[in-house]
């Protein structure tokens, strides 16, 4: 039981700095996504839905 | 020879897609166009492949010798999802090409459940590494397959004359059961 928790700790930690490693990483320059590719998508968790939401 | 016979089984056979069912949300979400189709199943294979070795990897090597084998799933989710996020990272750094044709797919790969998918069927199939290995290529290389050939379907189906009742899902559903019906006529070859 406490292996499972520890080993629980260790995967939320290694994806919480993944994706705070990923959101501080700039985006290439002269990147423009396709935002035609997003209408089926109903991911509102991905990073790319709010970007084109502003636009 | 054992290891090309589970290759053509799982990427014809067994397809993911047509005899599973899954992934069935991109399959009709990135199907309107067959280029948005290929660049989700060049990502789909990038992560499927990394995913299924990792995942083995951390089953065999982590979870059987601390006896916490029913942390599986939790495990493979997390870990799925973080590797999509380290593959997007290390894309923008060091391939922006690679980044500029895949950047919208790879974070929709994370829903994707071939990907957890493939790598549960990995354990409860007790492959070796070598044949998630195979698996890893093979299930995204059958769900690309599909998934293209069903986007040039799609395209032709926008100027076909269907009845309106039957216009965009409905239509679509028909030919990937249509699909699933032709690809069960290969069930004997392997």
């Amino acid at each position: 039981m406490v292996y499972a928790i520890i080993w629980f700790a260790i995967l939320v930690c290694v994806y919480i700095g993944t994706y705070l490693l990923n959101r501080h990483t700039k985006k290439p320059d002269d990147c423009k996504t396709d935002f035609t590719a997003c209408q089926g998508c109903a991911n509102i968790a991905c990073g790319h839905y709010k970007e084109g939401e502003m636009k | 020879m054992k290891l090309f016979g589970l290759f053509i089984a799982l990427t014809f056979v067994n397809n993911v897609v047509l005899s599973k069912f899954y992934a069935i949300c991109p399959l009709m979400g990135l199907s309107k166009n067959p280029k948005n189709a290929l660049n989700m199943g060049i990502a789909v294979i990038f992560v499927i492949f990394l995913s299924s070795i990792i995942t083995w990897l951390l089953y065999y090597y982590v979870l059987v010798p601390l006896k916490i084998t029913y942390m599986d799933l939790i495990t493979f989710i997390l870990v799925i999802a973080s590797l999509v996020q380290f593959l997007e990272m290390f894309l923008k750094k060091t391939s922006p090409d690679i980044y500029k044709s895949m950047g919208v797919y790879l974070p929709l790969i994370t829903t994707n459940c071939a990907v957890l998918g493939v790598a549960l069927d990995n354990i409860t199939a007790n492959y070796n590494l070598i044949e998630a290995a195979v698996a890893g290529i093979a299930v995204p290389l059958g769900f690309l397959i599909v998934i293209y050939i069903f986007a040039t379907i799609r395209q032709r189906l926008e100027i076909a004359d269907v009845p309106t009742s039957f216009k965009g899902a409905p239509i679509a559903l028909i030919t990937a059961g249509i699909m699933a019906c032709a690809i069960m006529g290969i069930a004997g070859v392997v």
